[in-house]
């Protein structure tokens, strides 16, 4: 009975410190089912302030970074002023290279880091002829390092897709690197871990117009 | 007494579960404006939240005692405060600072313009270059579409707020580049020797620059080479005027590119009228290789190297003589090497480090003289900058440049001789600080001391900027300066014991930039004092030279640029008023220099069609009249030309051609076909009337096309 009393109290004080500290995982989850909800700016801020928070309490875990930097790309595209997304694409540029230093997962980060380059892009199309062969050179690094990376085959596909057609882009070159990406994605759905998944949708709508 | 323990043990648990505290209050800037979106939480937790658009927060937390509530909020430094979570609800007002070194921070910009790839809120990119319609692929040319510069069609060199050619010096990656322009006939225009694509920045400033830079009176145009290729390719280019193919090749830390052009303007002409009779079409060969090397994580050494050789010769009015024309005839080697090194040495320190060389043997024959002509110079340079904290750095080095000049000078008919030989040793050491001792302001302070072996003779030189943040949008900036150049290398041939010219700047800058729109208004004063005279009819005579010049020029440059009104249509507008006056050379009174037409402005416009991925480019220039001296007259250049005109045009189409990328280019210059005159030129013999009969200046033909293909493999 004693045992039990102890293994009860110890059970309760660990439930105790589980409140205050909750999963990291589900932490993570739960946020990103709230990213995956936003409508307004205001959303992706408070999305933007959990991971933040995520990260700064568990500086030790790349996938905090990530999923911070992952949402900095995606609030960049919210943002109209140009100045303020490079502001906001500077931020997740350091978040990127943080996941790095604590030996994140090379093949999803440097993914990562080829979005972040499209995002650059969007800032001036002007910059395509700069950042869309960086994007393109650190995307395929991501490959090397995984080929079996969706993520990477996706956003290699898109960027084809948007370089114009006489610099080798456009649907037709990009359609294959899309369906490569579509095959990865099924075999990814049976993860279930907080291991990047994102993309399947976005590979779906520009597969769909591709075709 | 088990189960009460138990019990206990679970009811405490639980209590301390469910006693959440709630953590609000408000977050706003200095200025007492809310914050919204700034994340506020709990140091080392989980709990916290963002604020809402009236900049309130509100969280639940189940941590207690004494903690560390942290807001942050991009742009703004991070703030915490220590809290104690012993009551039902804590409130606890943020007052954040913003960071100087935040990306909209006070940038010193008077007399500067800036292009980089990065920054994108600057005024032009480098793209801008070659698809300015006026420019027809020429840096210098594209340069003279920015405000405080004359459009002098018969020259080509950049002529900067009143000032003359030579009183322009250009930078590649901080070292000189003696010889930036190419070698042509007089009263023909020069371009520059460089190809636009090989630099990614450009920083040309109109007037108080850096202390870094020395050795020009009016104007430093500083151009940076792209760092790295992108990839390993090959470029082909076929033009109405030559064609040139380069090949890069590219490994993870090394890269070469070697390159190959030819120009003849024969085939041209021949289709194509143009004004003189042409003995020796237009012809060039060049040479480049482009070497980089990254030594350390952030150390890259860049090497590069041209050469071109370019010959020409046509009939022109000999002035000596009505009717009668002379051949002339020029030709011309160059070669340019530029070996720079950069690292970041830790700790806050970076070293620039590099030596360049240029070699230029010019050889023109005016068929009555000839004038061979060799320069050798060498420029080595190192320098430190020191960042103590983000607001305040320091920046020193030194430069030594050896310059060797000969020249023979011939008269066929008399056997007359003269040769000139120096060399100069040029020293200088600078020095340069700038610091930000409050949010919005910022202060550089430089120094720069320079000696001459030649002239035997020393200077120091000041260099003060400032600039204050108005509002978010708008800055005014000030800029001092002193600047000495060495007397160009033409007026040292019959006597060395003469002394550095200066001149003086004071620019009051003020900048609105918003959302892809900026307008800069610019005024300036610039007083020369010491410059060379001589006596035009004693030229050779070297006890005529003195340094007893002087003139000044002052105006105002207006600046707008529009990216953001129409898509995909952007346009810029720029004005210059300039009041110039000088008493130099062998100007016998103060008078306004041909250089300098009073008002000038152009618009350039480009807009791209994305359904036939096609620019297309305007540009438009005005300028009113150019003095030019009437000998007829009995006063000096009291002449004015008429005003100039040119619209130029052009479309680049992006396609692919055998599953290659392709660019095809056209354009047209002065596509009106205005006859524009830049000046006259005089018989120097009376008629029998006894008047001096003239010849305008113009430039080869009235309107010039080209179409050019550039492919990608």
């Amino acid at each position: 009975m004693k045992k039990l009393i102890i293994t009860a109290i110890a059970l309760t004080m660990l439930g105790n410190v589980m409140a205050q500290q909750p999963n990291f995982e589900s932490a993570i989850r739960e946020t990103l089912t709230l990213l995956d909800s936003a409508k307004t700016p205001n959303d992706m801020q408070q999305v933007l302030g959990r991971f933040t928070r995520i990260s700064q309490a568990e500086s030790n875990r790349w996938e905090a970074f990530y999923y911070l930097a992952y949402t900095q790309i995606n609030f960049s595209f919210w943002e109209k002023d140009g100045d303020k997304k490079d502001a906001i694409l500077d931020e997740a540029q350091k978040s990127i290279d943080k996941a790095l230093e604590i030996n994140g997962d090379k093949s999803e980060l440097f993914a990562l880091q080829g979005f972040l380059y499209q995002g650059r892009i969007q800032v001036s199309s002007m910059r395509g002829m700069t950042y869309s062969p960086k994007a393109a050179e650190i995307l395929e690094k991501a490959i090397k390092e995984n080929p079996e990376n969706p993520r990477a085959h996706f956003l290699m596909g898109q960027n084809i897709y948007y370089t114009p057609a006489m610099f080798g882009g456009g649907s037709k070159n990009a359609l294959p690197k899309f369906q490569k990406a579509k095959e990865l994605f099924e075999k990814e759905n049976s993860k279930s871990g907080i291991e990047p998944k994102w993309g399947v949708k976005s590979n779906q709508r520009i597969l769909d117009k591709c075709s | 007494m088990r189960t009460t323990t138990l019990l206990l043990a679970i009811l405490l648990s639980a209590v301390s579960i469910s006693a959440q505290i709630v953590v609000k209050g408000l977050v706003s800037d200095s200025k007492g404006e809310v914050l919204a979106g700034a994340n506020v939480f709990i140091k080392g937790s989980y709990d916290g939240t963002a604020t809402i658009d009236d900049g309130s927060f509100s969280f639940k937390t189940s941590l207690s005692g004494k903690q560390t509530l942290v807001a942050t909020f991009i742009g703004f430094a991070n703030q915490e405060k220590e809290i104690l979570l012993d009551a039902k609800t804590v409130e606890v007002k943020f007052t954040l600072k913003e960071e100087t070194n935040r990306i909209n921070d006070v940038v010193i910009s008077a007399g500067t313009y800036e292009t980089a790839d990065r920054k994108r809120s600057v005024t032009l990119q480098p793209l801008d270059i070659v698809t300015t319609p006026s420019a027809a692929g020429d840096i210098y040319g594209a340069l003279t579409a920015l405000p405080g510069t004359a459009t002098v069609g018969e020259d080509g060199r950049l002529f900067v707020r009143g000032g003359d050619g030579y009183e322009t010096k250009t930078f590649i990656d901080g070292l000189l580049s003696k010889k930036p322009y190419s070698s042509n006939v007089p009263d023909l225009p020069s371009r520059g020797r460089f190809s636009p694509f090989m630099f990614s920045g450009t920083t040309f400033s109109t007037g108080g620059y850096s202390a870094e830079y020395g050795q020009a009176l009016s104007s430093a145009l500083i151009l940076n080479t792209t760092a790295f290729p992108q990839k390993t390719q090959t470029d082909i280019s076929l033009m109405t005027i030559g064609g040139s193919v380069s090949q890069t090749l590219k490994g993870d830390k090394t890269s070469v590119s070697l390159g190959l052009d030819y120009t003849n303007l024969g085939p041209y002409f021949q289709i194509v009228s143009n004004k003189f009779t042409m003995n020796q079409y237009p012809e060039s060969v060049g040479a480049s290789v482009i070497f980089r090397q990254k030594l350390t994580e952030s150390g890259i050494l860049k090497v590069f190297s041209t050469y071109s050789g370019t010959r020409f010769g046509l009939k022109y009015p000999d002035l000596s003589q009505q009717g009668a024309m002379s051949n002339i005839a020029i030709s011309n080697q160059n070669s340019y090497t530029n070996i720079s090194f950069s690292d970041e040495l830790g700790s806050g320190w970076f070293m620039k480090t590099g030596v360049a060389l240029t070699l230029d043997e010019n050889n023109l024959n005016l068929e009555t003289s000839t004038v061979d002509e060799g320069n050798r110079n060498v420029q080595a340079k190192i320098s430190f900058k020191k960042t103590f904290t983000p607001n305040v750095s320091l920046l020193f080095g030194a430069e030594e440049t050896f310059n060797r000049f000969n020249q023979n000078y011939k008269v066929v008919s008399t056997f007359f001789t003269n040769s000139s030989n120096f060399d100069d040793f040029g020293s200088a050491l600078f020095a340069e600080t700038e610091f930000r001792p409050i949010n919005g302001l910022a202060i550089r302070a430089g120094v720069r001391g320079e000696h001459s072996t030649l002239l035997n003779d020393q200077n120091v030189a000041a260099r003060l900027s400032a600039a204050v943040k108005l509002t978010k949008s708008a800055q005014v900036s000030v800029a001092y300066g002193n600047f000495y150049q060495t007397p160009e290398e033409n007026l040292l041939r019959f006597t060395h014991s003469l002394g550095f010219e200066q001149a003086n700047h004071l620019i009051v800058n003020y900048q609105w930039e918003k959302s892809d729109r900026i307008l800069r208004v610019e005024a300036y004063r610039k007083d020369y004092k010491d410059l060379v005279t001589y006596n035009s009819t004693e030229f050779w005579n070297g006890n005529l030279y003195a340094n007893s010049g002087r003139g000044r020029a002052q105006g105002i440059d207006l600046f707008f640029r529009d990216r953001r009104t129409f898509k995909s249509f952007e346009y810029w507008v720029s004005y210059s008023y300039v009041d110039s006056k000088r008493k130099y050379r062998d100007y016998p009174t103060m008078v306004t220099p041909s250089f300098a037409p009073s008002h000038s402005a152009s618009v350039v416009g480009k807009k791209w069609v994305q359904s036939i991925t096609t620019q297309f480019g305007m540009s438009a220039t005005f300028a009113t009249g150019r003095p030019y001296n009437n000998p007829n007259s009995s006063s000096f250049m009291d002449g004015r030309t008429a005003f100039y005109n040119d619209i130029s045009i052009n479309c680049s189409h992006l396609r692919t051609i055998l599953d290659k990328p392709t660019i095809i280019y056209l354009s047209i210059n002065n596509l009106l076909g205005r006859d524009n005159v830049f000046g006259y030129r005089y018989y120097t013999q009376p008629n029998a009337q006894g008047v001096y009969e003239s010849m305008p200046v113009k430039s080869e033909s009235k309107r010039f096309y080209f179409v050019g293909v550039f492919i990608t493999i």
